[in-house]
């Protein structure tokens, strides 16, 4: 899939703005505080409806504004296809072909992205929640389907959390939960530990390319024994759910909280045999989400999908042969690659010459030449790319 | 409050409450009731005064209906040894458009949910259990959403009734995830019919 053509409506800072996208590479560049990362933040709001830096969506739309707007022109094997996301009084609109959709399922057969930002170092040193929202979020890559199954799935754990939260807790109604929660639960879990099968060889590959040294590894702690392809993985996995369960219930009850389920599952990253969230250093952890993020690709690739790459504020903390390393990669990929940085200079010649370097400026980017001249004076007569709506 | 404006705004205020209709097309709906001959408003007006009077819930399927038991429950060509078990009263005519059932019906009136302080207590359920204790049931079709409320429900109600004897089976394939009874197709329900299975 790739993303042909965006546009905008009051999103941030943006009045009103549009600009062709028609590249491998697009290269969103600029100074500080000009928009490029709210560019991209509006291509992963298509690509996978929220932000990555504000919660409330009301908050993105242009101050003083009352509706925001976003659309694109998607490329990919369904075709070429417009999407539009609008947000007016506190709700959203999706539009696929100027048609409204609740069908999320659609959507994302349309468009979806990875996405790369200097704060996801998180995944590696921060706590459990962040590393379970990395797998489902490549799960979901290379499966739109895993996005309804692990929402079913909390939405079931809070219902179970709210029923053992308000004693005296019926054991009827608590059993039909449990019968729920295992069957939810194994579901989730055969995808996750199938997540995890398919990224642990393009994870380490992309580590070994990348950092040149030290081996890793990924387990999804508890059910590192389980063989998730094979059809005995369901039965298996609710088996030992509902063991647990009947273990804890007592627990559980007396605290009155939900102790067993795949919520609190742990995926390991490990480090030359060590937990990487104590004993990789920034710059190595760094490195490690982006063979992480390499590796969400690889899988999604090979089960038939091609995210768009967004990678946010590029150049922050690489070295200049990791960012060799990294940018080679990048030109390789068949994915779409989109990213922000303030000196394009940084990113080599092979990637420069595959990208489209778009100048962002007070909100709106502006196309310039592969070697520093407008598209104007490339291509005298044709209408700007970068006009106004 | 409404009772200060003018009778128009005051017609487009009560419009205004309806799930659905907004501002906009409650001003529409006004004017165009004003365009109508005077027995229209009329009409419209002592219909909808009636309601709450008219109907009243079947004691027999819990139904909102205008008589009890309801045209349904006392229906002789119907069989009584399957019932189908619905959230809530618009899901029947869901099913009965299907063509695919000719049971009877229960309405639970909502789903499990703990997250609204909603139990099986607060659901028609003792009604349903009654029903199958009197005998003749032999199998009841659980057609709750295909969400986790109603999931659940499916579950709990499974676990209550298959020990009194009857067979229970759900409502599966046809309908698509997040799509609720009421707004799905019909061939999509007939379809969910045929593909029920054993709970």
């Amino acid at each position: 899939m790739r993303l042909e053509r965006l546009e905008l409506g009051d999103w941030r800072n943006a009045a009103r703005t549009a600009f062709d996208s028609d590249a491998g590479v697009v290269v969103l560049h600029g100074e500080n505080g000009q928009g490029k990362t709210n560019l991209l933040e509006a291509v992963w709001m298509l690509g996978a409806l929220r932000s990555f830096r504000e919660a409330r969506v009301g908050r993105l739309v242009r101050h003083g504004r009352e509706e925001a707007r976003i659309a694109a022109v998607v490329v990919g094997r369904s075709g070429r296809r417009r999407l539009e996301w609008r947000w007016r009084g506190g709700a959203r609109t999706l539009l696929v072909d100027g048609v409204p959709t609740r069908d999320l399922g659609a959507w994302f057969a349309i468009l979806r992205a990875v996405l790369f930002c200097p704060e996801q170092v998180g995944i590696v040193r921060g706590g459990p929640a962040e590393r379970r929202a990395f797998l489902d979020r490549a799960a979901f890559a290379a499966d739109p389907g895993h996005l309804e199954v692990a929402r079913a799935y909390r939405r079931a754990v809070r219902q179970r959390a709210a029923l053992l939260a308000a004693p005296p807790v019926d054991p009827d109604q608590l059993a039909a939960w449990d019968a729920d929660l295992v069957a939810r639960g194994a579901e989730l879990v055969r995808r996750r530990a199938l997540a995890v099968a398919a990224l642990r060889e393009p994870f380490r590959e992309a580590h070994r390319a990348l950092a040149g040294a030290g081996e890793v590894d990924l387990r999804l702690r508890g059910w590192a024994e389980l063989d998730a392809a094979s059809p005995a993985a369901i039965p298996a996995i609710r088996e030992r759910l509902a063991r647990l369960l009947e273990e804890r219930r007592p627990e559980e009850l007396r605290q009155g909280r939900v102790l067993v389920g795949p919520h609190r599952d742990e995926l390991d990253i490990l480090l030359d045999g060590r937990p990487a969230r104590v004993h990789a250093s920034q710059g190595q952890a760094r490195t490690l989400v982006l063979a992480l993020k390499l590796a969400e690709l690889e899988a999604a690739r090979r089960a038939g999908e091609t995210p768009l790459f967004l990678l946010d504020d590029l150049g922050g903390e690489l070295d200049r042969r990791r960012m060799e390393r990294l940018t080679r990669r990048l030109v390789a990929l068949p994915n779409q690659v989109w990213l922000t940085t303030t000196d394009p200079g940084l990113l080599g010649g092979a990637l420069r010459r595959k990208a489209k370097l778009l100048e962002v400026a007070g909100g709106r980017a502006r196309r310039q030449g592969r070697r520093g001249g407008t598209a104007a004076s490339r291509r005298p007569g044709g209408p700007p790319p970068a006009r106004r709506a | 409050m409404s009772q200060d404006l003018d009778p128009l705004r005051r017609v487009v205020a009560q419009l205004a409450r309806f799930p659905g209709i907004g501002e906009r097309t409650a001003t529409r709906l006004a004017y165009w009731l004003l365009r109508q001959p005077p027995e229209t408003a009329r009409e419209i007006g002592e219909a909808v005064a009636g309601l709450p009077d008219a109907m009243v819930t079947c004691s027999v399927c819990c139904d909102i209906a205008a008589t009890d038991p309801c045209r349904r429950c006392s229906d002789p060509r119907r069989s009584d040894e399957a019932i189908c078990v619905v959230e809530r009263p618009q899901d029947i005519a869901a099913i009965e458009q299907s063509g695919g059932f000719h049971g009877r019906y229960h309405v639970l009136h909502g789903a499990i949910s703990p997250l609204d302080g909603v139990g099986p207590d607060d659901l028609r359920v003792r009604e349903l259990v009654a029903r199958i204790e009197a005998g003749g049931v032999v199998e009841v079709v659980v057609a709750t959403d295909p969400d986790v409320e109603g999931d659940a429900t499916a579950l709990y109600l499974a676990r209550l009734l298959k020990p009194l004897g009857v067979r229970v089976t759900r409502l599966a394939h046809g309908i698509a995830v997040g799509t609720e009874l009421e707004y799905a197709d019909r061939s999509s329900v007939a379809r969910a019919l045929e593909n029920r299975r054993e709970l």
